[in-house]
């Protein structure tokens, strides 16, 4: 092939600019320290660049968020425990009580204690929080979560159910608080039924009590009628010579509840003992009902256990009433609380093995990421050495060649 | 004899001295662009008498020159696309001009108010980011713009090239023409062809063509569709001429420059060179990117500004919208003969069926339009038109409920007494991005707590608890009322057993009783009738007879953050629109990042393929050039010899002279 003049030069000059043109673009991947210096470099490999950098930043927020989510329940898990132990006192206490051998001033010294422990508990209640919001006022944490209302003489709740929920993966939400209304106030008052009255026939008195309140509280929650209030109302009729019956809204149970009846013996029926007295008993009806079901919190049960044992007059069995009241609604909220603190171990596990896929996640992606566009040092050094060679060679090769012409040996 | 001698000596002197001139132009022209080397040659005469008329040809190859013209042009082709996708592709490569970022940005900072609804300071870094983001919209689309003005004043310049050169190749034929041809003609300069060669390769710089030669040594040059450029002893003129309807849109066309009126429209697909890469470059990779960036604002916008809508802000009323979507007005054609205009804006909720295209309304007559979408080149893209019904006649507003659900989130206004047949291009993702504002800068307008609240009853015997609350809609056709409550509320509902719950608002008077079938209540509010009440839930657990639930508006409940995650859900959520087109059961939708990603990568893409395409069309000019050189390229050292070699044939002849000198000087003495 005929080489012209313009040949020889162009040929030299684009080897040398090409070259260049690699050396400066290793030189621009080392100081930029990433291989992809435009999208164009690997268009699939930007777009993932892209999606990876929102993984890796949203997965960061996520642990933040993991954090926080863990010392507010770790607070709450806090409260909650020291509360657990004063409550276990306060139980102590109330059993202690029913030694039949204390006096009034054993009595007002238990009272004293318990009124001590109803602060502490009331100041655990309304905790709050680093932001100083209140831990258990639900949506509503700015206004304190459980106050003393002068007129009913109870400690009211006055958050709502609200549970703050923060994100911790993609996926998984969990709250950060617990309301009030469902850790404290979700707890039942012992249920009871009305005193039993002779509402026909010769009885002389009858008496009801719960024996057992288990097998009580299962008849309760199965049986109570919020809708037809007469659908509570319970009815013995006796029946000569000596049968029982058990109506409820005048109506046979199913199955029927029959037996046979002696004075003075107790009826047993779903936990419940009827006692009726006198011979003329029969024929007769003895009616009791279901009282509805109430809800106490652990501050009110205690403040109506400290009025009876400062109260020198009360009588021993309304002292008794109120002594098992007390001590069922203890252990229930006590229960309560327990689920709750088992909850909150359970939300805190979960927690951490979130936290720690999140953080192997985000190795991977990093890791991912950095294998997709960060520098290979040593190839871009290799590469800038073997251009460097290249465009020394080509120079060196381009002056040789066009040094070489024909004028210079005509004389 | 001697006779003889001096006569042949004296036209090899004449002859090696031409040789020698032809040698010397060579030399001379090295640098000369366009110049083609030349070579004299001569042919003995006849009976001996010296040697004859010699004549200088330039050494050229037509199909080599032909072969050089068309890689020229695919050549430009792609170098011009490349260096305009380049600067693209370098806009989109700084992390700091990353949209990306700024959406990353946003959410980080809802998440973060998430975890303390209740602080103002939070709230306020989500405005912030969200300016900043509207911000970086901005930037980035009026960087995309500068590159389409830079576009349209590149087309102008390059155009007036191009009719500069076509107006010298006109002008050179007839030069050459007037030389004559077959017999009776007289030699053509050749420096005039090199320049005429010369301007048609310039040409084919600009755009690919096509050159036949005449019969009189004319080049006739037609575009590579056959459209004529210059033909005999006139010439045609490409004109750039502002575009219709859209008259930022800078338009080709071929115009006589005989007469302004005679056009033809050009196929600017096929058109090549650096004037086909520029309008390549604005369909391919501008066009999109632009309506890209439009559609991401918007589907943001419209997504945020939903999802806030359904919270309670700060000051515990219902939230607004954080983003004004503006209105954009519809371009009118210019063959309307109605007297309507059309204005549109994005509906509220439906900014996800936003597809990336421009729309064209079509008048059919005063009941009835046609909404259709268009592909980049600004053809109907078949199967997506709309036929929207308007039983009122017009000024209407027509929006998806008009078009079956999917009016590609489009509300449209026609306004005056459109004609039909008359049609409007509308435009919205071209500009979006730079008309979008912030509606609102104050932190407490950002709605992250729910509008709703439901409690259990204390008192409930059972474990039924509300769960899944969802509120999907709080303006004035739901039973939230402005700004701040629920509409009778706060609402009570009882379990009354068998599966039956009965919804009391706070007169005691029965709205609706849910009747279900099963333990499984799902949707209970749309189960009792009251679907329109903007929100619903479900009751879990079991609930026992006269349980009750408080359902309210959520007064006070500033540390609920439900609508707040809902707002930070929106990252991963499905909120931007691929395809005009739906199939059926098909993944038509992407979320924020997925649709800046696949934005990205067709720009590095498009770039890529620039590069690849200019990188195997330079070497195969290289190649072809190469091939020219070796036959037209001027050699030094070709040269050098050739000096050498007539210095000496000249002294040879100059030799032939001097011995006929002798000759008759040697004769004269001999006679003396």
């Amino acid at each position: 092939m005929r080489l012209s003049f313009n040949m020889k030069f162009y040929a030299g000059l684009d080897g040398i600019l090409n070259t260049q043109n690699k050396l400066s673009r290793a030189e621009n991947q080392l100081s930029k320290q990433t291989r992809l210096l435009t999208p164009a470099d690997d268009p699939a490999a930007s777009a993932k660049v892209l999606s990876l950098d929102q993984t890796i930043h949203r997965t960061e927020q996520y642990q933040s968020n993991s954090i926080l989510l863990k010392n507010n329940l770790a607070l709450e898990e806090t409260i909650l425990t020291n509360m657990r132990v004063s409550m276990d006192r306060a139980r102590v206490l109330a059993i202690a009580s029913g030694n039949g051998t204390y006096q009034e001033d054993d009595r007002k010294a238990i009272a004293a204690e318990l009124k001590n422990i109803q602060t502490e508990l009331f100041d655990l209640m309304n905790t709050r929080n680093s932001e100083g919001g209140y831990i258990f006022a639900g949506y509503q944490d700015k206004s304190q979560a459980y106050a003393f209302n002068q007129a009913t003489g109870l400690y009211e709740f006055q958050g709502d159910d609200g549970q703050k929920a923060l994100q911790i993966s993609s996926t998984i939400t969990l709250p950060g608080n617990d309301s009030g209304k469902m850790v404290f106030d979700n707890v039942d008052a012992r249920f009871k039924t009305t005193a039993a009255t002779v509402s026909a026939g010769g009885a002389t008195g009858a008496s009801i009590q719960v024996y057992n309140q288990s097998a009580f509280d299962i008849f309760y929650k199965n049986t109570f009628d919020g809708i037809t209030p007469a659908n509570n109302d319970f009815s013995v009729v006796l029946t000569a010579p000596d049968n029982y019956e058990i109506l409820r809204n005048g109506a046979a149970m199913v199955p029927p509840a029959t037996g046979i009846f002696t004075p003075d013996q107790p009826i047993q029926f779903q936990g419940l003992e009827i006692t009726i007295s006198g011979a003329a008993a029969v024929p007769g009806t003895v009616d009791f009902s279901l009282l509805p079901p109430e809800k106490k919190n652990i501050l009110t049960t205690l403040g109506d256990f400290i009025t009876a044992l400062e109260d020198p007059a009360i009588s021993d069995f309304e002292f008794q009433e109120i002594l098992s009241d007390t001590i069922v609604q203890i252990t229930s909220a006590s229960t309560n609380i327990d689920s709750f603190l088992s909850d909150i171990g359970g939300r805190i596990n979960v927690l951490d093995s979130v936290y720690g896929t999140n953080e192997d996640l985000t190795i991977n992606n990093k890791t991912y990421r950095a294998d997709i566009s960060e520098v290979d040092y040593a190839a871009a050094l290799t590469e800038i050495t073997k251009q460097e060679i290249a465009l020394q060679a080509i120079s060196t090769v381009f002056t040789k060649v066009s040094g070489v012409s024909l004028f210079d040996y005509i004389r | 004899m001697s006779d003889n001698l001096l006569k042949i000596g004296t036209s090899a002197i004449l002859a090696n001295s031409m040789l020698l001139n032809t040698t010397s132009n060579n030399i001379a022209n090295i640098n000369s662009t366009g110049y083609v080397r030349q070579r004299t040659e001569f042919e003995a005469q006849i009976l001996g008498l010296g040697v004859g008329r010699g004549t200088t040809d330039r050494l050229i190859s037509d199909f080599t020159l032909k072969q050089l013209r068309r890689d020229t042009s695919v050549h430009s082709f792609s170098l011009q696309y490349l260096s305009e996708a380049n600067r693209v592709d370098a806009l989109f490569s700084n992390p700091a001009n990353s949209i990306a970022t700024n959406i990353n940005d946003l959410f980080k900072q809802i998440q973060t108010a998430n975890n303390e609804p209740a602080t103002p300071a939070n709230r306020g870094l989500i405005i912030g980011s969200a300016q900043a983001m509207l911000d970086q919209f901005n930037t980035l689309s009026t960087q995309v713009l500068d590159q389409e003005k830079f576009v349209n004043q590149q087309l102008q310049l390059y155009v007036t090239q191009t009719n500069g050169y076509i107006e010298q190749i006109a002008n050179l034929n007839k030069e050459i023409a007037a030389y004559g041809s077959g017999s009776g003609s007289r030699p053509i300069p050749l420096d005039l062809l090199d320049k005429r060669d010369q301007a048609i390769m310039n040409l084919s710089q600009m755009m690919e063509i096509k050159v036949l030669d005449a019969e009189n040594g004319e080049k006739l040059i037609f575009t590579s569709t056959g459209q004529a450029l210059v033909m005999e002893k006139n010439d045609f003129n490409l004109i750039g001429l502002r575009g219709n309807p859209d008259a930022s849109r800078l338009e080709l066309q071929v115009e006589w420059s005989g007469s302004a009126n005679i056009t033809r429209n050009i196929n600017v697909k096929e058109l090549g060179g650096k004037l086909g890469a520029l309008v390549a470059f604005r369909e391919d990779v501008l066009d999109p990117t632009q309506n890209q960036l439009g559609q991401l604002a918007l589907s943001i916008a419209d997504a945020m500004n939903t999802q806030n809508r359904l919270g309670m802000n700060l000051n515990g009323e219902i939230g607004k919208d954080l983003f004004v979507i503006p209105d954009f007005d519809g371009l009118p054609y210019p063959a309307n003969t109605g007297g309507g205009s059309i204005t549109m804006t994005i509906e509220p909720g439906q900014g996800k069926n936003l597809p990336p295209n421009d729309f064209r309304v079509t008048v059919i007559d005063a009941n009835n339009v046609r909404i259709e979408a268009l592909d980049v080149q600004g053809n109907v893209i078949s199967g997506s038109a709309k036929d929207v019904n308007i039983p009122g006649g017009f000024p209407a507003t027509i929006g998806s409920d008009d078009a079956g659900g999917d009016l590609y989130g489009l509300s449209i206004t026609i306004d005056g007494a459109p004609a039909a047949g008359d049609r409007f291009m509308l435009k919205p993702l071209a500009s979006a991005s730079r008309v979008m504002t912030m509606a609102t800068t104050r932190p407490e307008d950002i709605a992250l707590a729910s509008p709703i609240r439901t409690e259990i009853n204390v008192n409930n015997l059972g474990n039924g608890q509300v769960s899944g609350l969802n509120v999907t809609n709080t303006d004035a056709s739901s039973s939230f009322t402005s700004p701040a409550g629920l509409d009778g509320g706060p609402w009570t509902m009882a379990y009354i057993g068998g599966n039956s719950f009965e919804i009391r608002d706070n007169t005691n008077t029965v709205i609706g009783t849910a009747n279900f079938t099963d333990g499984n209540y799902q949707n209970v509010l749309a189960q009792a009738g009251l679907g329109d009440a903007g929100f619903d839930f479900s009751v879990s657990g079991v609930p026992q007879i006269g349980d009750t639930f408080t359902i309210a508006y959520n007064t006070g409940g500033f540390n609920d953050n439900r609508n707040g995650l809902a707002l930070a859900g929106l990252q991963e959520a499905d909120t931007t629109r691929l395809n005009a087109l739906s199939v059926a059961g098909g993944v038509n939708y992407s979320n924020f990042n997925q649709a800046y990603g696949a934005m990205v990568s067709l720009i590095g893409e498009r770039t890529s393929q620039a590069r690849s395409s200019e990188a195997a069309s330079a070497a195969v000019l290289e190649q072809t050039n190469k091939w020219y050189e070796s036959l037209s390229g001027v050699s030094l050292d070709e040269e050098a010899s050739n000096l050498i070699r007539f210095q000496q044939t000249y002294a040879a002849a100059a030799k032939i002279l001097s011995t006929s000198q002798t000759v008759f000087d040697t004769l004269l003495s001999s006679l003396s």
